[in-house]
């Protein structure tokens, strides 16, 4: 009898383990946990990235700019200017809602506090969209849904549709739509809309490479609604995943160094 | 501090940091060299005029090649960082070369979150963008409109990215007399020394070297958007300035505040009996700045405007002022005033656009506007105003940008007031006007 009881529980136990994960991959994440994998899907929690942002106007190219951008997940993200020469130098700190930026040749030493809302340097991209991947701190889905979506790189895709609301006051848009692929959740498009409901932004996420130990997007393509003829294109030229990079690093003391 | 040196000795700097660039992990380059003709039209009245060596409302027209220098050279276990300027000027008097090393320092980290730096240097203080009265670590703006560093140690602590400590030991603080001017309460050897009217009330530099260390702990945090930070400067007999302030995002706009107490103020101040003399330790005398910020982009341009207020309770009242710019008056025009005091007063840091500080009286405002439209031009203007005398300084640049990496810019200075017994109308140059190209390396 009792060695009965003990197969009987040790049967009830391995039962419950291989049922446990079964029943939890039958189960579809929620709307904020698709968020939160759309945003990994993009960029590892830490990580050191070397892009170049172009402008252009027309078709022809108005800026361009290479840039070093150093992230960590909820402690902020750091940006140096590598080029144009003009720029070179200038740093960016992003942390929560704040934004600093600081010019070794201005001659003052000093940082000096912005708006994260602002363009960045005079791109269609805002502050926040180059320095805060992270989605989900900024807003809070309030509508899913599906589709298929035309991608110019990988066609007809079913996908996620989600529908965020900005948590605050802080974040660069008052409302954003997602586009995820439904398989990997790897976000595809981006759509960004001011307080007023306008749809003034539209953001296409393409040429998706092994990057970092992973399918990404390295090539993020921001148009503006309000100026059709201009469009600042992201591409990422290395990334490496940094889980060790230190808090400090991200400091205002740090900036100034 | 600033030195003429031959090109010999900026080649001699520059000789041992390429030689260390070769070990660095990793070397950034990066500055400009400037080239401008600049033309200043001094002060109509012969006296003040003459401080720089000029007729009544003369002009004096020079060139200037300039080139600004930053290397940043990384090791595994810290940096060594170099900002200089070397300008070569070329006036009506002959030709000068000027080397201002701005800051020259290594740094070591022994842990992540500890960083050592030795040198020349400065530290990131206050949340401010023009008024920084807590600030008596920092030298201001040199005549030049540099922000130079101090020679010293100091240790910061960032044990999170919201929260770090510094502490700091200044170490060069002993090169002025202990008592000096308003706003030019620093050693930079430009100060009330210079002006032989105030020689017989100008104490000595203390003897004893320990008394001519300058410490400060400043520490910073952040809370949400909140940025806050709090610090004290310590020196004996000579400062005792505890201090705090904030910065805030309010819907866009950057809100700062910041107040300081100045527990033994060695400023000289006229008496009744016409003499000069400083307050006894333990007087209290306050400062607080209060601005805002505000900067409003769009897809092709931006425009900023900042303000900011400062009540400076080490400065002179309307009549001590008037006083102290009557007895200058006086001893310039009997000969015994210094040129050198007054050509600091002339391009010192009155007119700086970044850093502003406040010299002679206690109420200023700065107003700062600031516009610019991706790939053509940027402009910006910035205004002080000492409030009590109602004298201006103002600043107003245009930079055209049709190249990568060259600018072409236009520069006016001016400064004036109701009478000329007003801060700003006491300068020796009214208006300096430079026009030149800039290119970026």
């Amino acid at each position: 009898m009792m060695h009965y009881r003990r197969a009987l529980a040790a049967l009830i136990l391995i039962t419950s383990c291989l049922v446990a994960p079964v029943s939890a991959v039958a189960q579809p994440p929620s709307a904020e946990e698709v968020l939160r994998r759309a945003e990994r899907s993009m960029f590892p929690d830490s990580f050191v990235m070397r892009a170049t942002l172009r402008t252009l106007e027309s078709g022809t190219e108005a800026s361009s700019m290479q840039m070093d951008i150093s992230y960590k997940r909820d402690v902020g993200s750091r940006i140096e200017i590598l080029s144009p020469a003009r720029s070179r130098g200038i740093r960016l700190l992003q942390k929560e809602g704040a934004l600093w930026l600081f010019n070794p040749m201005a001659g003052t030493g000093q940082a000096i506090r912005l708006s994260p809302k602002a363009a960045f340097q005079g791109s269609v991209f805002s502050n926040r969209d180059v320095g805060d991947p992270q989605y989900s701190a900024q807003y809070e889905v309030t509508e899913s849904d599906q589709e298929v979506l035309d991608h110019p790189q990988l066609g007809q895709v079913p996908v996620l549709v989600l529908v965020a609301a900005a948590r605050g006051p802080d974040a660069a848009y008052s409302r954003v739509k997602l586009f995820v692929r439904a398989s990997d959740y790897l976000l595809l498009e981006g759509e960004y809309y001011a307080k007023s409901g306008l749809l003034f932004k539209r953001q296409l996420f393409t040429d998706i490479r092994e990057l970092a130990g992973r399918q990404r997007p390295t090539t993020m393509r921001m148009v503006s609604l309000d100026q059709p003829n201009r469009e600042s294109v992201m591409s990422i030229e290395s990334l490496q995943e940094k889980p060790a990079l230190p808090d400090s690093m991200f400091s205002l003391a740090a900036l100034t160094r | 501090m600033r030195s003429r040196l031959p090109l010999i000795c900026i080649v001699a700097l520059l000789g041992p940091l390429t030689g260390a660039a070769l070990y660095a992990q990793e070397a950034t380059w990066l500055g400009d060299v400037q080239v401008a003709a600049q033309d200043a039209v001094s002060s109509t009245d012969p006296v003040l005029s003459s401080a720089v060596g000029m007729g009544p409302g003369t002009q004096g027209l020079a060139g200037v090649v300039q080139l600004d220098l930053h290397g940043r050279l990384s090791y595994p276990m810290g940096q060594l960082s170099v900002i200089d300027a070397a300008t070569w000027w070329q006036g009506s008097d002959g030709g000068t070369l000027q080397n201002d090393l701005q800051q020259a320092w290594v740094s070591c980290a022994p842990d992540p979150a500890l960083t050592i730096v030795v040198g020349k240097q400065r530290i990131p203080w206050g949340t401010g963008y023009a008024f920084f009265p807590g600030d008596r670590i920092n030298p201001p703006m040199n005549p030049q409109d540099r922000a130079e560093g101090f020679y010293g140690v100091s240790a910061t602590l960032a044990s999170s990215a919201s929260f770090s400590l510094a502490a700091v030991v200044r170490m060069d603080s002993a090169l002025a007399p202990i008592s000096t001017l308003p706003g030019l309460a620093y050693p930079a050897g430009d100060g009330a020394a210079s002006l032989s009217f105030l020689a017989p009330y100008v104490h000595a530099a203390p003897a004893d070297p320990w008394l001519d260390l300058r410490y400060a702990i400043y520490a910073e945090a952040f809370l949400g958007s909140l940025d806050l930070h709090a610090a004290v400067t310590w020196q004996p007999a000579r400062v005792l300035r505890p201090t705090a302030g904030f910065s805030l995002d309010v819907l866009g706009f950057i809100l700062d505040g910041s107040v300081a107490v100045e527990l033994q103020d060695r400023n000289l101040y006229p008496q009744p009996d016409g003499t000069y003399s400083s307050p006894a330790f333990g007087v209290p005398f306050p400062a607080a700045t209060a601005g805002v910020q505000r900067t409003v982009s769009w897809e092709t341009g931006s425009f900023a405007v900042t303000l900011e207020y400062l009540y400076d309770g080490t400065g002179y009242d309307p009549d001590q002022e008037a006083r102290f710019l009557g007895d200058l008056e006086t001893a310039l025009g009997a000969g015994s005033g210094s040129s050198l005091a007054a050509g600091s007063l002339a391009s010192g840091a009155w007119f700086s656009s970044g850093e502003i500080v406040p010299a002679l009286g206690r109420h200023y405002a700065a107003v700062s506007l600031g516009a610019s439209v991706s790939r053509w031009f940027a402009t910006d203007a910035a205004l002080v105003i000492n409030l009590q005398d109602l004298s201006v300084a103002v600043q107003a640049d245009l930079v055209l940008t049709p190249l990568d990496g060259i600018d072409l810019f236009i520069r006016a200075i001016g400064a004036g007031g109701p009478s000329r017994r007003t801060e700003f109308a006491s300068l020796p140059v009214t208006v300096v006007a430079t026009a030149g190209a800039t290119v970026h390396f």
